[in-house]
């Protein structure tokens, strides 16, 4: 059943065509004419690890304050137009995108382009944007598993800009002036650091007509994302800041690049599958991609009804034999919800059209069009060496018990 | 090539068994997929009988009549794609999405589910557990806990005792799931004859058994989760999804709540930046209609002044209400209902589109309920031929019921 409805969602997509405008800015078309919606976003090599200490939360106010010139008047013509439209920070790319039904594309691409290109940021805003971003932050205060990620970058990536939070330290936004914000602007907001992906259904010819509008960006200079430092492994144990106890652990492999991904999401699942198991846990995980193919890191963390220590022992006893212990059947189940997961995340244009802009980031343009085929032909061998990439002694390992 | 899909499309097809359940079959030649989903009504219910089924949903795949644990289990996973069965805001949902080649299976799953769950105390106990647990752990959607007390507290919403017996348990789901309350549908891969032939001897010979009488237990409420935020919250009633008022009143919460245009997000959140969250949530009731308007902070000391400025915008609605904020929230609710992806609240009417096989037998069997399916293809017109006086006119009668909570 897998492979019949892998070749039939696999007959769908074409090779996503790439343009490089004059001012270097990249646009990523993959029409799926069939499609009921359409979905474009604009991928900004910016986020915090971009940023130092004076400009901590510099690019999560940035993409905040330019959704409010007119009191949120972009935002409010696009959904005018039936469509959507949002904007996400992460370490390493800025993501702003705008969604919906496929008669709408022309409109929401319009919208979506001109957002960027005007960097419209209000400076009379600026204040009360604080204030909204400083409640966002209260609010992943309560989560402890958004709180667990934190410290662990924390821990691994000390003072390195890899460690700063995405949304910016509560301190670091009160502190951050217009002049910082409109400089971070004019440096990342450029042809060089640009990415526009149109997917679903809409006219390719008519897209890139549009597009051009990003050439109104000067060039301007292409961002590097910082080398990583030496990771600080570990094992550390706090008082536990919230009601539950928890393990987390931070995995730098430095062999995870696009080539191995899909054998590397195979392994995750078959371990979070186990997690369950032996912890009746809560296990959360979440993959990223470091400044070349040269290494990412997956922090996970879990709680359970169990005392950490003890949990932090089962889990790590379980990496250790997870190589050997990867039954055929295993591997299979995990192979199945894989393909499940990327199967869902086929036939959402704004999902494709998301991983297809990081993979022309990574240099790999198939990143996502042909997921579906990478993860059917891996084999247990291969799932066998990701598993070995998650070795406990190449973990950041924090324990937060209640005493 | 969209003329050729026109040309081969045809109509959802309506199939009656003799016990009046309808089944709505969507032929989809050229689906990979079929989804065979079963809603059955609960917007009567009570809180006590809402959180009764809501925990039943959860404790559905552990075992039925015929199969045990394991066997039920292997059923599933032989039938394979996703098994998922909620309490989706006014329906018991049921819904299985396979291969095409695996419909038959499917249907002996969904005929066990629907018709001879167990229930076991162990399964409910585990169910109660599990519900609690992910109540906590909405910690990056704060206000979602919060406005489901005040469902509750509104009596449109699932509250009540935590521990839910056996025998109680099957009673109310002989009540709810019952072929005169449910309707069917199935869309994809798989051609109407067929339907009707596997489907004659499962579900067309369902029963319409009386249920046994039944009271849900007085026990413990379960904890309410610690509060480290606050949120404001305001409510207002419309009328039923039957009325031809209904598609008016729906335009009137876009309006205020749906969208980073609505005038609630511009107000809390751009001009007095109170919020990061801001939103809507709707209870569509068989006699009423409700949509809740909320926000939530942590950094505020306190909250009276907030709840004062939202009862206050839902109060001059009428006044402030422009043709553009109309033509704003028509057209988001038109795209939402064409391509929408679902929210945090599961599968609830007007958060879903119309993109997956699943996404459209939801609706077709929802509509059925409510009327009849083909309300589902002409409701966008509804939606597009709404007035700016038809939405001033509800945005007036909302005000008249407007109910405010804050904590």
């Amino acid at each position: 059943m897998i492979a019949a409805t892998a070749a039939i969602l696999l007959a769908i997509p074409s090779t996503p065509a790439i343009h490089t405008l004059s001012n270097g800015a990249t646009v990523c078309l993959y029409p799926e004419q069939n499609s009921k919606g359409y979905a474009a976003q604009v991928l900004v090599r910016s986020g915090s690890a971009y940023q130092s200490a004076e400009t901590d939360g510099v690019h999560h106010l940035i993409e905040h304050l330019l959704f409010l010139p007119g009191n949120g008047e972009i935002q409010a013509t696009a959904e005018a137009n039936g469509s959507w439209m949002n904007g996400t920070t992460f370490r390493e790319v800025s993501r702003f995108y705008v969604a919906g039904p496929a008669s709408n594309w022309r409109e929401g691409l319009n919208q979506l382009v001109k957002l960027i290109v005007s960097k419209g940021i209000p400076e009379d805003k600026l204040s009360i944007e604080k204030r909204v971003i400083l409640e966002e932050i209260a609010i992943q205060d309560l989560d402890p598993d958004s709180a667990m990620d934190r410290e662990l970058w924390s821990k691994a990536f000390g003072e390195s800009p890899w460690a700063l939070r995405t949304s910016g330290s509560s301190s670091g936004i009160e502190r951050l002036s217009f002049e910082k914000v409109k400089t971070a602007l004019n440096d990342h907001y450029t042809g060089e650091n640009i990415v526009l992906v149109v997917t679903g259904s809409f006219d390719p010819a008519v897209a890139l007509q549009i597009a051009e509008q990003l050439n109104d960006l000067p060039r301007g200079k292409r961002m590097s994302l910082p080398s990583f430092p030496d990771i600080e492994y570990g094992r550390t144990a706090a008082t536990s800041p919230y009601d539950t106890e928890r393990v987390g652990f931070g995995f730098f492999a430095p062999g995870i690049g696009s080539s191995n991904y899909s054998a590397v999401r195979i392994a995750i699942e078959s371990i979070a599958g186990r997690y369950g198991t032996l912890a009746d846990s809560q296990l959360v995980s979440r993959v990223f991609f470091g400044p070349s193919e040269s290494g990412s890191l997956l922090t996970v963390s879990i709680s359970g009804k169990k005392p950490a220590i003890e949990i932090e022992k089962e889990v790590m006893e379980m990496l250790r034999a997870a190589p050997t212990a990867l039954t055929q059947e295993r591997f299979r189940n995990a192979k199945a919800a894989v393909l499940a997961n990327v199967r869902a995340t086929q036939r959402l244009p704004s999902a494709i059209g998301f991983q297809l802009g990081l993979g022309v980031l990574f240099r790999d343009p198939h990143f996502g069009t042909k997921e579906l085929e990478r993860v059917d032909a891996v084999t247990q061998e291969e799932v066998v060496e990701a598993l070995r990439l998650f070795s406990p002694e190449n973990a950041v390992v924090l324990i937060w018990s209640k005493r | 090539m969209s003329g050729v899909l026109a040309a081969i499309a045809v109509a959802p097809q309506l199939i009656t068994f003799g016990n009046g359940l309808p089944v709505i079959v969507d032929y989809d030649p050229d689906s990979p997929f079929v989804t065979l989903v079963s809603l059955s009504r609960c917007d009567d219910q009570s809180p006590d009988r809402l959180l009764a089924l809501e925990i039943a949903c959860r404790a559905i795949m552990r075992e039925t009549q015929t199969f045990s644990t394991q066997r039920l289990q292997y059923l599933s996973w032989l039938v394979g794609g996703r098994v998922e069965a909620e309490l989706a805001g006014d329906t018991v949902r049921i819904e299985i999405t396979t291969a095409p080649s695996h419909f038959s299976l499917a249907a002996t799953l969904l005929s066990e589910l629907t018709q001879r769950a167990s229930f076991s105390q162990e399964a409910l106990a585990e169910a109660s557990k599990d519900l609690q647990k992910d109540l906590e752990r909405r910690e990056l959607m704060p206000w979602y806990p919060s406005v489901r007390e005040f469902r509750g507290d509104l009596g449109v919403g699932p509250r009540g005792p935590i521990s839910m017996r056996t025998d109680v348990t099957r009673a109310l789901w002989q009540h709810v799931v019952r072929p005169d309350r449910t309707a069917i549908a199935i869309v994809g891969g798989v051609p109407p004859s067929d339907v009707e032939r596997r489907l004659t001897s499962s579900f067309g010979l369902w029963e319409l058994d009386p249920a046994p009488g039944f009271r849900i237990p007085r026990g413990q409420f379960g904890p309410n989760p610690v509060r480290r935020h606050a949120t404001v919250m305001a409510s207002v009633e419309g009328p039923p999804v039957t009325s031809d008022r209904f598609a008016a009143w729906l335009v009137y919460c876009g309006a205020i709540g749906w969208g980073a245009g609505s005038k609630m997000h511009r107000m809390i959140r751009n001009e007095l930046g109170w919020a990061y969250q801001t939103g809507s949530s709707l209870s569509i009731r068989h006699d009423k209609s409700h949509a809740i308007f909320h926000f939530t902070f942590v950094r505020a000391p306190s909250f009276g002044e907030r709840e004062e400025t939202l009862k206050e915008m839902l109060v001059a609605a009428e006044q402030s209400i422009s043709e553009t904020d109309v033509d704003r929230a028509k057209s988001l609710l038109i795209g939402q209902y064409l391509v929408g992806s679902g929210g945090p609240e599961g599968t609830v009417p007007f958060g879903q589109g119309h993109v997956a096989v699943w996404d459209r037998a939801f609706w077709l069997a929802w509509w059925q309920l409510r009327g009849g399916f083909e309300r589902d293809s002409s409701f966008k017109e509804e939606l597009a031929n709404v007035a700016h006086e038809d939405v001033k006119r509800e945005a007036r009668l909302a005000a008249a019921t407007i109910k405010s909570k804050a904590h």
